[in-house]
């Protein structure tokens, strides 16, 4: 089963890490990476850069609505992003637990719609 | 008429074979369904007849047949079919096979991607066999909410891919962990209901200690399930003292102990004695336990061993550092003749307990202890703003007139 693992953590206090701190953070999620690549179950990954550069786009009535920054205001803000093929919740959750974010953050996991055809 | 215990057997039977079913038709809802239908056979065939001279066979036997029709009128392969263990292999006992997916459902029914109350509601509706009706009562929502409720949370096991298996020994501990902390909230709600006029919904407590040893006969040697259900035996061996005559709330250290259910407490005892001597890493459970065993011993509340209850604290805290467990802690330090120790345990909750009543109540304890009579007055009013329960406001009412004669 795929499921999304939606990694969000503050972003302001993101921006006081140092950049010791930071680095600290990357290897850990490249080893991270390397070890789901080794097991099989990687599909996806990504960092996103901050919300500062986001564009939210709606279109009601016919009209385009492109709004500066994200979909709305949040204590916690999506940083990004894996997509694993796992056998089932039990082990999504371990995946997750595993991630640098959920010792400070949060991470959101949740299964993808399969459509078949 | 069948007796009680038989009931109580049958009731055992049927809920094997629910959690076989689930397994072979991979969801609750049409398993529900074809075990209601196995279940209305039996009960038309035993009431003719005898009952069968082995019940949980005959119910296998036509649930096994109902499942067949069911997969293979579904058009689900045979290939599937096979993947599935329809039946035990021919040295393992159907005891034991079915056992297993009774601990199948149970941990589905407890897993902890599913909200700590709706897995209580959910155990009570599927495992202990409550109606719809009582589990709604339980909760105090009405049948549509707890319906609602029940039907969601079916979904997301679906949905989100949680297995209908056993636990692998990597995540064992902390499926675990979910299966008592499910367990002990629905001893909880019995113990100290939280809205009402009761407070003490004895059949709900009754049902978890009966969980608790049905986990334990299924699943042997594990110390904290031990523990916990010890802790449970312990805690409702009080329950004829917890009221007084007219309902209203009697503290620990006044309740009479004669009133005690002392089999009961001889019974959790044991299971502790055995859960420690299984020397597994000692954990919250058997800890609390430890607790009230020591109170337990206490032929008074004077002979109280306090000083030995501070130090099963300290190791409380080490596993479980929630802020209640340190209010307790701070209760048992005062009652060792540790005050000022006490109150510096209770500035450090004193944020995260602003909305909980027994903190208050405490605290005014302890503020009696140091003779701040109008600081206990403060403390025992916040305390009754805060509380919905009709005895503890019963209580708190009492003893502010107390104070302020």
């Amino acid at each position: 089963m795929r499921y999304i693992f939606l990694i969000y953590e503050n972003e302001a206090l993101a921006a006081e890490r140092s950049e010791e701190q930071n680095q600290a953070i990357f290897s850990r999620y490249f080893a991270f990476s390397d070890k789901v690549r080794a097991d099989g179950v990687m599909l996806a990954g990504d960092p996103l850069l901050e919300t500062n550069t986001a564009t939210t786009v709606r279109t009601r009535d016919g009209q385009i609505m492109n709004t500066d920054g994200p979909f709305a205001e949040t204590k916690e803000q999506l940083g990004g992003y894996y997509i694993l093929d796992c056998k089932d919740l039990d082990e999504a959750l371990t995946y997750a637990a595993q991630l640098p974010t959920a010792e400070y953050g949060s991470i959101e996991v949740r299964p993808i719609m399969e459509m078949d055809g | 008429m069948v007796r009680s215990s038989s009931d109580e057997v049958l009731k055992l039977h049927s809920v094997k074979i629910l959690g076989y079913l689930i397994r072979l038709i991979g969801n609750f809802d049409d398993a529900e369904d074809l075990h209601q239908e196995v279940m209305l056979i039996a009960v038309q065939n035993w009431e003719e007849k005898q009952l069968p001279a082995e019940p949980l066979a005959w119910l296998f036997t036509v649930a096994r047949n109902k499942a067949t029709d069911y997969l293979r009128h579904k058009k689900i392969g045979n290939r599937v079919a096979l993947q599935l263990k329809l039946e035990p292999n021919h040295n393992e006992s159907l005891e034991r096979y079915l056992n297993d997916d009774l601990l199948r459902l149970i941990f589905t029914c407890c897993h902890p991607a599913l909200d700590p109350e709706v897995r209580v509601a959910l155990t009570l509706k599927t495992v202990v066999g409550l109606s719809l009706e009582e589990v709604a009562r339980a909760f105090l929502v009405s049948d549509k909410t707890m319906q609602q409720r029940l039907v969601r949370v079916k979904r997301k096991i679906r949905m989100a891919g949680i297995a209908y298996e056993i636990p692998g020994s990597k995540q064992l501990l902390g499926r675990l962990g979910s299966v008592l902390q499910t367990i002990y909230l629905l001893f909880n709600e019995g113990y100290s209901a939280t809205g009402g006029d009761e407070l003490v919904r004895k059949p709900l407590c009754h049902e978890a200690i009966r969980l608790a040893h049905l986990m334990d006969e299924l699943f042997p040697g594990h110390a904290e399930l031990e523990g916990i259900l010890s802790l449970m035996l312990l805690q409702d061996s009080r329950r004829e003292a917890r009221l007084s005559g007219s309902g209203d709330l009697v503290l620990l250290r006044d309740q009479d102990r004669s009133r005690w259910d002392k089999a009961q407490i001889e019974a959790g005892r044991v299971l502790l004695e055995h859960a420690l001597h299984l020397h597994q890493p000692p954990g919250q459970y058997q800890i609390q336990a430890a607790i009230a065993a020591i109170h337990a011993d206490a032929a008074s509340a004077d002979d109280t061993d306090w000083q030995e209850i501070v130090l099963l604290y300290e190791s409380l805290l080490k596993h479980n550092h929630s802020p209640v467990v340190r209010l307790n802690y701070a209760v048992a330090l005062a009652f060792s003749g540790k005050l000022e120790q006490a109150m510096s345990q209770m500035s450090l909750i004193t944020d995260r307990l602003q909305q909980y009543h027994p903190f208050y109540i405490a605290l005014a304890e302890l503020h009696l202890m140091k003779e701040q009579g109008s600081k206990a007055i403060e403390d025992f009013e916040k305390a009754l703003l805060l509380t919905r329960n009709q005895q503890e406001k019963a209580f708190i009412t009492l003893r502010l007139q107390g104070l302020r004669i």
